[in-house]
Order: structure tokens, then sequence, then C-alpha cells
């Protein structure tokens, strides 16, 4: 009997161990995916090129610059586009999906994890330096995309606009949050704000990331904190800080030395690749791509804006526009915007920050100063180009409006621009569309027209918006 | 006291054989093996040698024969005096020879299967020969099923358990087991060679049953199981299965067990061998329309303004012959030729009169073929049992240039080393090989309908379909370029695509019987296998050709070293392949106790099980590759990842190479079941399981998950008061309840990230990118299932079967639920749904006549199944996503279809919709409110089941098999829209399509859309109107047609030789069959649509016919 006992035991005891220690054997865990716990795995997460994923589509065809005349209107093979045309109050239908919102928010929850987590994570391939860079970059990231969003779907800041609605503004994550719209006022407190914090923890960090540009340097911070004061009205600090931003970096691509691969026909595309990829373009400052496909359907200049242009010496017209579509339909006189595998930006260029840089020089008393700005971008865009002197105010603000025009052309900046010169007061045409059925449709200054309506999809889930 | 031992030799010479043919196995040399197994095999046709050691003189001799009713001996025979050990079993010829004591009164003789017999020897006289008739025990009583860890009777049983026996799957020649499932069991939903259990209960995690093979869950694909090898198949139903089997039981389990040699069996050798031919694909059954009408419409798309041929040819593209024709005749062609009306005229009459799907037939398909040998060698000795099998198929698919075949070998053993301890161990390899080489059939519906193969001299036709004629001819003139045309008979005679797929399971496996009554059994399992795909792109291939000379540059672009790159792809072959390795592993040790006391029976089974499935993927390719030397041309990657290269006309060029995955599941379990039984009347059961895996995290709500059930079974027939009751020969009543999981591993309540290395222009990037958001709610789902059934035989089981009742109650269900992107995340897997599923299943099995020549007899078997949604968190759905995808809402089914109401056309030829109201209104202003759709009934049949009928006359034997589905709706999808005809062909109904005013009183089919102004309405239209506008005909009531069907799978005629031929010759059965699979379907809708392959009518459940003979010796 006890032979026997010893044997049910010898037996249990091989029974059990065939799972002795499970946890060790359990815990290995699977690769390709992961928990993102440490300061290297958030650091990744900030890498994502998808940080920069389209923005401002939305404004394609609102852009009183664009033009869609008959033939051409009926070439807008999706519904959205004609309802954008129309400055319609829904873009999308009930099944379509913003991917301008979602592209923002779904990074906005990225940057608030890592705000939440970045502080009690362990390193892991990264320093200190690193946490404190990382956290800095997901605040300053936070305010670009809110700052892009609130000149998209809201009115544009003015004292008057302080309490109109603005955009939700997520700051914790919270996935069954129903948050209302924060008011223009409280979003562009909390980008001044973000921004702020961003400024402490990146005081050590880089001028300029050139291998993700997507992501802010201190160059592109300056630049943001620039371009936010001038939409609010405040052109000192707008001149003071893109200033700052421009002596940190003000590379720009000299056009007049570039040429398109067949010369005199745009569409061949141009003979540099830096702007296939905007992440390839040293221009950019801080990279939020607008569009890549110019050429279906194709999309024509507005004739106020050819006019515009130095037709012979402008090389930003001679690399860009066309007569022919891209299929070879002609469209003369007119032009057909032929941008051929360049993506455009509605992010922050360095163009851009000297316009912005032009403006509030202008606006702030300093015409020779604006001039002396828009000169050192126009030489690098006109051929035979002939320094602008300043000769009064209003012409000099003028002209700074007509480079931004053009210099911006097609990416949904005009639209915004003129959106921003009403709320400060100055006057701006009304716009009339007609369509090839007769239909007129007109944009008038100051219309909630100029606002990008928030999806009925994303409403549907969320009543308070 | 005597001993008897007992000796053998075949315990090492069966090792050897092991060892040898595992090693051989692994190294692949299958064809070697084929032939050392059936030699080896033979040369040692059990040597047993017994022994008798005779320790005390006082004995004496008994000799005799055991034979079965027809006279045939029994080998294997257990002969033993009564209240003793003493025994020995009979040889082949049924002899024995015992030394008994001399004070032995009586010997038994038991045999598996036979009633046992007493023989009083007190009276016999030394020498004298006792002859033994022994009877089978044809008592339905010792009926017993198998879970899978043990086999236990069925009248102990009260889980939901159908067992399908070896005569039933013998009947269909099939090269997949799971096809030889359709039909044959209540509850088994089969759709297309996929089984669904009982309807759905999980949402998101998958339907597919648990396969388990001989004791161990089947990591691999039923393909790697021998059809011939199956002794029978046990389905697992209710809880019971799953709280054996564990999480991934939660859809059912099917347990397959193989076939062994069986105790007392002589050497037995089973040769069978099978040859199916198929009917070709008839594409006239696809009711597309003929080359003119298709011509005809393709033109009314050029009158209605859709193609601008001015932008067609400046887009470079290629073009049909008819679109080429009308550039030629409007003078549009880039070099200046213009053809004039008649030389026009005369090509489009001959484009008339060809015939894409004609020539398709004739060059690129045939009749598919497939041919099964199989040879299986069994045979058995007292102590020792084993069988192997071979089975090779050798098919030919339907497209000319693909084939596949495959050899699976399988080898089992059983030793008994002592009365204690046995072993088994066992083998399993298959090979699979596939030639894909072939042109798919459907890919003709892209074609151009007079798009020729080949011209009346035999020479294929070329075509430019990548570039305009005048571009490709451009490319074409320039040195280093060569042809840009392309045909299908050419990419398919130039195609080299092929793979293989190697799979090993090893086992071996001991028990050991530590007292009377509790055994100890341990089992490993090792898995090893492969899966390659090689293709080889030569420049022979036209698409390969193509593409090479698509990215021939100017020669001025140079590499790093300063050489010319004209050729950015290097000229020669391209090679891609992919490699997929896995291994798994699977350790497990049971105590099992049995213990019968007075009129108690109690059997309690422990174990734990400890498995790892690893698994990994890579593939790669290269370019300039020879396959002789195995030498290729580097490329620079980075570039063709990036986008960086263009192609002649600017276009991007993006390239993938080197990418891995792998996966490691780990999973430790406890289990353990109880059954005791009372009487033979009452039993009670009880199991419970819980498997802890390597999810993400430790959270205990995913690693330590006990499912459990417990069950009542009451054998009313046993009862007292039943003995009169002369009719009844069972009638046993039985019930469970319990609770099972289901989990996935892809969901945790932890936030998850993949990671990624991607090139976006020159840069190359290592990030992360979030793929589930945190999830601190994220619970198992869980199915509690009530199962109640009653089981019966009558009148001396002419008549059998069984009722069930089940109701399954499914919880937590996880699911994709969309959600406000505003915080991060537009969807993700949540616990969202809650589901029952009630049904019950009927099972009846009728001995009809039954006379000495002839005997009918029919099995049937019926299911219903009732789900419905219980709960459901807030979704979004509009009437687009419910046409779509049903409408998930509490109180309705899961699987449920609407419409739109249609309400005809206009006299403008426009799509109306119904308005709730009755009024109509235009497609155009959309249809927005749930309530304007229309409820069609269920999509997923709720009555389905099958009905076997079988005569048997002298040796002949016919059987009728069908499969039915009633109750549900399909919706015919298969017309496209009136646009199509632009991508691919159009369908006759486009015939009677809407042309002209007036129109509309006779017809409901959309015109073809104009592109601006409609003369008739007077608005302006866009060809994209007939898609969107026909979208709200394609999904209205006018498409939805009743699916109840009834398939007559196939009918079996077979011939049996009868015993007194076969006694002439060596062998021991010998049958020929001749099957025809798919002879009628009859169907509830009057389109003659097959509701399960409405757009797949000419590829799928073609009539086959099947020859094959079968024969043991």
């Amino acid at each position: 009997m006890k032979k026997q006992i010893l044997i049910i035991l010898v037996a249990v005891t091989a029974l059990l161990g065939a799972c002795t220690d499970p946890d060790e054997f359990l815990d290995v865990k699977p690769t390709g995916t992961l928990i993102p716990q440490t300061v290297e795995d958030f650091d990744k997460l900030m890498e994502s090129p998808s940080t920069s994923y389209t923005t401002w589509y939305n404004m394609t065809y609102m852009d009183p610059d664009t033009w869609m005349p008959d033939k051409n209107y009926n070439d807008l093979w999706m519904n959205k586009w004609k309802r954008q045309y129309e400055w319609a109050d829904d873009h999308l239908t009930a099944d379509e999906n913003d991917s301008d919102w979602a592209n923002r928010f779904v990074m906005i929850h990225v940057y608030n994890l890592v705000i939440d987590e970045v502080d009690a994570a362990p390193l892991g391939k990264r320093t200190e330096a690193d946490r404190k860079r990382v956290k800095g970059e997901a605040y300053a990231q936070r305010a670009f995309d809110f700052f892009i969003l609130i000149n998209e779907y809201a009115a544009h800041i003015s004292s008057s606009t302080m309490d109109e609605p603005g955009v939700p503004m997520p700051l914790t994550i919270d996935l069954a949050a129903q948050l209302p719209r924060s008011t223009v006022g409280e979003v562009y407190a909390q980008i001044l704000s973000d921004l702020d914090q961003a400024e402490i923890y990146l005081a050590d960090a880089p001028i300029y990331n050139e291998k993700a540009n997507f992501r802010p340097g201190k160059a592109a911070m300056k630049a943001l904190h620039a371009l936010a004061n001038l939409y609010a009205g405040n052109f000192e600090d707008a001149k003071k800080y893109s200033n700052e931003a421009l002596d940190l970096y003000d590379f720009v691509y000299d056009f007049t030395t570039i040429s398109n691969i067949t010369e005199g026909v745009a569409w061949s595309g141009l003979d540099m690749y830096d702007f296939d990829y905007s992440t390839d373009a040293k221009s950019v400052l801080w990279n939020r791509y607008h569009r890549w496909v110019y050429y279906d359907p194709a999309q024509l200049y507005h004739p106020d804006l050819v006019a515009l242009f130095d037709q012979s010496n402008d090389q930003r017209f001679i690399l860009f526009s066309s007569n022919q579509t891209y299929y070879g339909d002609d469209v003369s006189p007119n032009f057909v915007y032929a941008r051929y595998y360049a993506e455009s930006q509605a992010g922050i260029t360095v163009p851009n920050l000297i316009l912005v840089n032009a403006e509030a020089k202008a606006r702030t008393g300093d015409g020779p100063g604006a001039m002396e700005a828009l000169n050192k971008l126009l030489v690098k865009r006109l051929n035979n180009f002939t320094p602008l002197v300043h000769t009064d105010a209003a012409t000099t603000l003028q002209t700074v409006k007509n480079e931004r025009r053009k210099e911006l052309m097609a990416t949904g900046n005009n639209l915004i621009d003129l959106k921003r010169y009403h709320a400060y007061g100055e006057s701006i045409p009304t716009f009339t569309r007609t369509l090839p059925d007769g239909q007129v449709f007109t944009l008038e200054p100051g219309s909630s027209k100029y606002i990008v309506p928030i999806a009925q999809k994303i409403k549907s889930f969320n009543p308070n918006l | 006291m005597k001993k008897i031992r007992i000796h053998s030799n075949l315990l090492e010479i069966k090792m050897g054989i092991l060892a040898k043919l595992s090693f051989m196995l692994l190294l692949g040399s299958v064809l070697q093996l084929n032939a050392s197994v059936l030699s080896d095999v033979k040369t040692t046709s059990l040597t047993n040698s017994v022994e008798l050691k005779i320790i005390n003189e006082q004995t004496r001799l008994i000799t005799g024969t055991v034979v079965d009713e027809q006279g045939l001996p029994l080998p294997g025979v257990n002969v033993l005096v009564e209240n003793t050990t003493i025994g020995i079993g009979t040889d082949f010829n049924g002899n024995f020879k015992i030394n008994v004591p001399m004070d032995a009164k009586v010997l038994v003789f038991s045999f598996v299967g036979f009633i046992s017999q007493k023989v009083n020897i007190v009276n016999l006289h030394h020498q004298d020969e006792i002859h033994i008739i022994l009877k089978e025990n044809q008592n339905i009583l010792d009926e017993v099923v198998v879970t899978g860890y043990q086999t236990i009777s069925k009248e102990r049983a009260t889980g939901s358990f159908v067992k399908v026996d070896e005569e039933q799957l013998e009947m269909r020649p099939v090269q997949n087991i799971v096809d030889k499932l359709e039909g044959v069991a209540a509850g088994v939903n089969y759709t297309n060679g996929n089984i669904e259990i009982r309807g759905k209960s999980s949402i998101n995690i998958g339907t597919f049953p648990l396969y388990v093979v001989d004791g161990f869950p089947l990591e691999g694909t039923t393909l790697t199981i021998n059809p011939e090898d199956v002794e029978s198949v046990t389905i697992l139903k209710d809880a019971s299965a799953a709280s054996i089997w564990g999480v991934r039981a939660s859809n059912g389990v099917i347990v397959i067990t193989t076939k062994k040699g069986k105790p007392g069996q002589k050497l037995q050798v089973d040769f069978s061998t099978y040859t199916a031919f198929t009917e070709k694909i008839d594409y006239s059954n696809m009711n597309w329309m003929n080359t003119s009408d298709q011509m005809d419409m393709d033109q009314e798309y050029t009158d209605k303004g859709w193609n601008n041929y001015e932008s067609i040819v400046g887009r470079k593209g290629g073009m049909s012959l008819l679109d080429q024709a009308n550039v030629l005749v409007g003078g549009l062609a880039p070099n200046g030729d213009v053809w004039s009306q008649a030389q026009y005229d005369n090509y489009v009459a001959d484009l008339r009169t060809r015939s894409a799907t004609e020539q398709w037939e004739k060059y690129l398909l045939r009749s598919p073929l497939e041919t099964t040998y199989n040879l299986a060698v069994s045979g058995a000795s007292d102590r020792n049992n084993f069988r192997a099998s071979l089975v090779y198929n050798d098919n030919e698919s339907a497209s000319i240039g693909s084939s596949n075949d495959r050899i699976i070998f399988n080898m089992q053993d059983t030793y008994r080393l002592s009365d204690r301890l046995g072993f088994t161990a066992g083998i399993n390899a298959s090979l699979r090989n596939y030639n894909s080489n072939g042109i798919s059939a459907s890919t003709v519906y892209y074609e151009n309908a007079y798009n020729d193969l080949v011209d009346s001299n035999g020479q294929t036709i070329q075509y430019y379909n990548r570039w305009n004629p005048w571009v490709s001819q451009e490319r074409e003139a320039m040195d280093g370029i060569g042809s840009y045309s392309y045909n299908y008979l050419d990419e398919a005679r130039n195609s080299d695509q092929s793979s293989q797929n190697f799979d090993v399971r090893a086992k071996f496996g001991l028990d050991f019987k530590i007292v009377e009554g509790l055994t100890f059994n341990t089992n490993f399992q090792y898995e090893k296998g492969y899966y390659n795909y090689d293709r080889f792109n030569t420049m022979d291939r036209p698409s390969h050709r193509i593409k090479v000379w698509d990215m021939y540059a100017d020669p001025d672009i140079t590499d790093d070293n300063g050489d010319e790159l004209a050729y950015q792809i290097p000229l020669g072959t391209e090679y891609y392949y992919n490699k997929n390795n896995y291994y798994a592993w699977d350790f497990r040790n049971t105590l099992t106790w049995d213990k019968d006391w007075i009129k108690h029976k109690l059997n309690v089974f422990v174990g734990t099980e400890i498995k790892k499935r690893y698994f990994e993927q890579f593939n790669d390719k290269k370019y300039g590759y020879n396959k002789q030397t195995t030498t290729s041309v580097p490329v620079n990657q980075a570039d063709f990842q990036g986008g960086l290269r263009r192609n002649w006309n600017g276009d991007r060029f993006y390239d993938s190479f080197y990418s891995t995955y792998n996966l490691d599941d780990r999973e430790i379990s406890v289990f353990s079941n109880v059954g005791y039984e009372f009487d033979k009347r009452f039993s009670v059961t009880g199991s419970f399981r819980i498997d802890q895996k390597n999810l993400f995290g430790s959270d205990p709500d995913f690693r330590y998950k006990p499912l459990w059930s417990t069950g009542l079974g009451w054998n009313m027939s046993n009862e007292s008061f039943m003995d009169n009751v002369d009719f009844v020969d069972r009638l046993r009543l039985r019930a469970t309840y319990g609770l099972t999981g289901n989990a996935s591993n892809q969901y945790s309540p932890y936030a998850q990230a993949r990671n990624h290395i991607a090139s976006w222009g020159a840069n190359l990037y290592d990030f992360l990118l979030l793929t589930q958001p945190a999830n601190d709610k994220l619970k198992w789902e869980e199915t509690t299932t009530i199962n109640a059934a009653v089981d019966f035989a009558l009148f001396k089981n002419r008549l059998n079967g069984t009722i069930e009742y089940y109701s399954k109650n499914s919880q937590d269900l996880l699911g994709p639920r969309q959600l406000d992107v505003t915080n991060g995340f537009a969807s993700a897997v949540i616990n969202y749904a809650s589901m029952t599923n009630k049904g019950f299943e009927v099972t009846l099995n009728g001995l009809i006549v039954k006379t000495n020549d002839f005997n009918w007899n029919v099995g049937l078997n019926f299911s219903y199944n009732d789900n419905e949604v219980t709960e459901i968190e807030d979704q979004l759905r509009t009437p687009r996503t419910i046409v779509f995808n049903g409408k998930l809402e509490v109180g309705s089914e899961y699987n449920n279809m609407y419409s739109y109401n249609y309400a005809g056309l206009d006299s403008g030829g426009n799509v109306l919709v119904y308005n709730t109201d009755g009024t109509t209104k235009s497609w155009r202003d959309g249809v927005d409110e749930e309530e304007e759709l229309i409820y069609q009934g269920k999509s997923v049949a709720p009555y389905y089941g099958g009905l076997t009928s079988t005569f048997k006359y002298k040796a002949f034997d016919l059987s009728v098999n069908l499969a039915y589905k009633f109750g549900y709706k399909f919706r015919n999808t298969s017309y496209g829209v009136s646009g199509n005809g632009w991508s691919g062909r159009s369908n006759k109904i486009f015939l009677d399509r809407w042309k002209q005013p007036g129109d509309e009183l006779t017809t409901r089919i959309p015109k073809v859309a104009y592109e601006g102004l409609n003369p008739y309405s007077g608005e302006y239209e866009s060809h994209w109107d007939s898609s969107d506008g026909d979208h709200f005909w394609l999904y209205s009531q006018d498409n939805v047609h009743d699916a109840s069907y009834i398939r007559f799978r196939d009918i079996i005629l077979g011939y049996s030789m009868p015993k007194k031929y076969l006694d002439r010759t060596f062998l021991q059965d010998f049958r020929i069959t001749g099957q025809v699979t798919n002879p009628f379907l009859w169907t509830a809708n009057d389109l003659n649509l097959d509701p399960e392959t409405v757009t797949t009518m000419a590829y799928n459940n073609l009539k086959t016919f099947t020859f094959g003979v079968r024969l043991t010796f």
C-alpha cells in the first residue's frame, strides 16, 4: 500500500510539474506589437509620418481662387467636392468620414497619451533630455493641430467671436467623452498655453528636425507663435516671433534655378525631387501636407488670380500652370494648376513665415521692413526681379496680401486669409459661382459659409456638438 | 502459481522503423519513404513468438478454435481461466492452447465487440478440442462517444455529441474530411466548405469549430488528414464540449478519430482508388450579354458622352479595340491615322463575331480531374496493433496549368508492454504541391467580350492593354525595349508559380496503471511544417516584360558608381518568395480513476496541458534572378520602397522587399471531469477547465477563466416500469448547463501599438502607430448554454434518434464599434452586444424495409436555429450600411436583410424610391430614414439539414444524399450596375434597360446614365449616376429572393462482392462505386440561381462523376 501511495505521489508531482511557473512560460509577448510604455515608445509614436496627413482638404473647392467652369465642374467625380464648390451647409453624407477632422484628432489622442504618461515612463533607449523633448513636442503638436482645426471649423478669432463655438478640445484620454465645442477664445488660450509649455520643455531642442519635419524644432515653434499671434491680431507679437523664427531658420528654394523636366511643360514635373514628398522639402518648417494630386480632376486658376501673376517671369506660374489638363484637354485661354508630384503645404513653410513677417511689419508701421522681407522671398520666385520699394502703407499691405495669395495658392490658406481680413474689419469681395445648370451661389463677407461644417457622422456620435 | 511471460521482438523492430521514418520524413524524402515503408512493414510482418513457461506441473492442456458466426477464425480472443489471471490469446487461425490448473472449472472467452462466453471444462477430457462460436454484440447500449480526451459510454454521457461513423464517412469519396460532413449531422451548418455549429455565438472572433485529431487539437489545415484514415467523427455541440476543450472550443469541437489496427486482426491491406471528373466551366451560366449586345451597350456609353476620346488618348492608357476604332474613325489618333466609315464598319462587324468566353473555354480551361490512390496496412497481435497508410492525390484544376498533388503518410502503433504499461506512437506527414500557372476562370469578366485569344492561324493575338497602341509602338521603337503586347494565353504559358506545404505531426503517449482503476496518461505531440511559395516571372511573361520596359528610363540616369541605369528594374527574371514555418507542441498529463462498486460507477479525470505554437513568415523579392546560378542583380531597395523611382511616364513606382512576421502562442490549462452513474439509470457529470494564455498584461480576467459544465442523465429504459414496454430499446433523457468563453489574443485592456519601418520619400522612419486604445473594461465573451435531449431506439433499433433543444446565451460579445473619432479612434473593439441562439435538432435513423435481399435505410436530420440580438450598444447606422450589412438591432436576428423600396423608373429613366407615405421620389433625394427600408427576412437559414437514403439489394447499394436549407433570403448582386460594362461584362438583364420614355411602363431595369443633359428629363446627369442611382435598384426588393433550396449532393451506386465469390479469391472485401455529385438542385427562386453561389454560378457546385474501387486482402 505504501508503494502505491508513493506511485500516486510521483504521478501527481509529474502532473503538477507540467505547469510549474506558468507565468514565466506565459510572459513571452508576441513580437511586432507592444504596449507603449517607455520614453522610447512615446518618441516613436511621435515619429509617425501620419502626423502630417492631409490637412485643410475640405477647403480645396471652397477657396474662391479655385475655379471650375462648366465642363470642369462636371469632372468633380466626388459629390463632396461639388458641395464644397457650392459652399453648402453639409459637405458629407451621414456615411462619409471627414479625414481633416480624423487626421488631427487621432494624433491629438497620441499627444494626450504622451503628456499624461511620459513623466513616469521608464526611459527605454532614450535619455532624460529626450523625455523633456518628447513632452515638449507633444504640447507643441497639440497646439498646432488645434490651431489647424480652429481655423477650419470655426469663426475667425476676433473680439466679437471669442465666445462663438470652436472645436471640441480633448486634453486627456476618454474614448466615451462627448465634449461640446470649446469657444474660439478657449481654444486660442489653450494653443498659447500649450506653446508656452512647449517652449519650456524644448529649450534645448534642435532648431529644425530635418529628417522628420512634421516634428517641431525651436524655429517651428516660434513660427507657430508668430502665426497664432498674427491670426489673433497681435501684430507686434507676430513680428517678434517671426523675426526670431527666421533668425533660426530661413531656407527657401530658389525657383529661378528650377525648371520643369521638359521645359515649358508643367505636367512633366520639376527637375528636382525635394517636393515629391514634403518630408524631403527643406523649406517646410512644420509639415502638414495639403495635397499631392492636382491632375484629376483638373483644377483651374481663377482668372483674377491669373491676373496677379507676372506670367512671363514668375516661376510659380511658369512651373505650375498649363493650358492643358494632365490628360491633354485644352482649357485655353484659362490655366489649370499643373502641380505634378509636388506635395503642397498647409503646414508652416519658410515662405509662409516670411509672408507672416512681412504682413506683421506692414501692419505695425514698418512698411520698408515688410518690403525688405518680401524681397527675400521674391528674388527666389521671379526671373529678372527688381526689388520692391515701400511707397505707402496700403499698397505695401496689399502687395503682401497678393503675394500671400500667389505663394500659398491651392492650399486652403486663401479662404482663411479672406475670413481673417474680414475679421480685422478689412473689405473683401462677395464671391459668386454659377453651375452648368444655371444655379448661382454666393459667398458674402463674414458668412458662416467660410466655416467648414462639422460632418453629420461626427455629430451623430456626439449630440453636444 | 504459474507465470506466463510473453516475449516479443516486435517493439524493437517497430521503434527502429519509426525512428527511421521520422528521420526520412524530416528530410522530406517522401518518395523514398513510400517504397521503404511498404517493404519494411511487410518484412516484419508480425513475427510474434509466444512462449509459455509452466512452473506448476499440475496442469492439463486445453486446445480449441474460436470462430465468429460466419465461421471465420477470430484471432486475439482472450481466453481466461475464471477467477484467475491465467490466460492466453488465440492465434491468427483462431486456435488456442492453454495449460490450466487441474482444478480449473470455467474458461471465459472474451473479445471486443462480441458477447463473452463461459465454457465449463470440468468434464473435458485431455486432448479434447473445444469449438467456440462467439456472437457479435449488437447491443446498441455499447455505443461510445469520443470526446478526444476520453472514450465514454453513450449511456453515461450527458452532453450533446453526434457521431458520424465509418460507414457513413466511407460513402462519399472526397479529399477534404470537412466535405464529408455536409448534411450528415444535425446542428452542423455546412456552407461552401465552412462549418458553423449551432449558429453564431461570436461576432468578431470567428465561428470556426475546433478540430481535434486523435486527442490533439489540429493546428494546421484539415487537408493534412487523409479522409480514408478516418474511422469516426464526433461533433461536440454544447457547453460540455468547451468545458473539456477550453476557450477555442466555444464554436463546437469536431473530434476526428483515425483507424487503428483492431485487436486480434490479421495483417490486412486496404487499397482504394477513385477518379473524379468534373464538368467543364460553361460561361453561359454567368448570364453575360453576348459580344454583339455588349458592344451595343459599350457604344451607348460613347453615344451618351461617357468617353471623351481626346482625353482618353491623352491618358495614354490601354484601350479596348472598339475604343481604338472610335479614335481612328474620329481622326484622333496621335499618329494621324484616320479610318473611313467603311473601314470602321467592317472592323466592328468582325469584332461582333468574336467571343472571348468561347476561346477561354477552349484554350484556358479543361475538365478538372482528381485521382486518389490509397493504401493502408494494419494488423495486430494480442499486445500490439498498428496501422500505416499512404494516400496519393493527383489533381488537375479547371484552369490549364494549375494542378496539385498530395501525399499523406500516417502510422500509428500501440503496444502493451505489460499489464500496467502501454504506449502509443504515431506519425503523420503530408506533402502538398501546387502549381498555379493557370489563369483564374473568373478573370474573363474583365476582358473585353471580343478579345479572342488566338487568331485563325493559331497565333496568339497581341493586345496593347498597358498603354494605347500609339504610345506602345513609340516605346517599342526605342532601342532596348521589346514588345509591349499582352495575351492571357502567353501569360499562362509563361507562368512559373508553385507552392509546397509540408506538415509533420508526431506523437508519443504512455499509459500506466498505478493501481486497479487508477491510470496515469502522458502524451506529447510535436508538429512542424512549412509553406513555401515561389514565383519566377521571366522576360517571356508579358506582365513582367511590360513592367521592365515601363521602368526603362533615359540612359542618362546613373547609379552610385556612375554606371548607366537604363533598366531601373534589372533585365531578367523577377523572383518572389514567401516562406512560412511553424512548430507546435502540446504536452498533456492526465489521471483517470474508475471505480465500480455495487450499483455505483465513478469516473474521475484530471489533467494538465501545456502548449506552444510558433509561427513565422517572411517574404522577399529578387530581380535579374538566374535560376541556374541562383544569383541576382541588386537594386536600390530604399528607392523602390520610398517610391522615388518613376516609370517613363513619370508615374511613381513602389515596390516592397523583405518583410517578416511571427507569432508565439502559449497556453497552460488545468481541467477535470467527473462522471457518476447509479444503477445504470442515473448519471451526473461535471467538468471544468481553466485556460491561461500569454495575452498581453496579466489581468486575471484574461489569464484565469474557469469554464465549466454540469449534466444529468436518466436512462428511462432501464427503469423497472419500462420492463414491459417491449418496443423500446433505449430511452434516455439528458441535460447539460455550462459556461463557455471566448477570448481573442488580439485585444487586451492596454493600449497597443505596432512598429513600422517605412520609407517616406528619401527618409526611413522607425515609428509606432497606436492600433488599439486602452480599454480597461474589456472582458471575455461568455456563453451559457442549456442543452436538453431525448435519445431513443425503438423496435429492435429499427428506429432510433435524438431530439435536442438548446439555448445559448452569449454576452459581452466583442465587436468593432464605431466611435467618435474626436476622442482618437474611429472604431475600437469592445464588448458591445449580447445575443441568444435557441433551437432544436432532430436526428432520425430508420431501417424502413428489412428483408433478406432488400434493405432501405433513411437517415434524416433537421435543425432549427433562432438567433436574436438581445443587447447592443448604440451603433451608428445609416440606410446604406443597413442594406449592405443588415441591421444590428435588439429583438432582431443578427443576419438580416433590408432593401430600398424601389418604385420603378420615371419618364426620364431615373430610379425612384418610395417615401414612407407611399409617394415616390428620385434617388437623388436620398434615403435617409431607416423607416424607408423594407425588411426582407433572415439572411442565414434558420432551417437546415440533410437526408440520406440508402437502398441495399443483394450486393448492390444505392445512396441518395441531400442537403436543404429553408426560411431565408439572398440578394442577387451578380447583375452589378448598368455602368459595369465599362469595366466588366454586363449581365443580360440590361438588355431590358430603359432606353426611351415609355419603357418605364414595361421595365424596372435602369438606363445607362447620360454624361451631361438627359434630353428626356431636361436634367443634368453624370455617368457616376449609373452606379450611384443603380445602387437603389440593386439593393432593392427586386433583387431579393427566397433562398430555400434542396440540393441533391450526391447519388452513389455501389457493388460489394458477396462473400461466396470473395472466398474464391485472396480478397476479403471488394467494392466498386459510381457517384455523381451535384446532380440536381431545387431552388425556391424562379431564376434558378444557386443561393450559395449567386455570383459564381459557373464555377461552383459543378457536376462531378466519381468512380472508385476499394479492396481489402
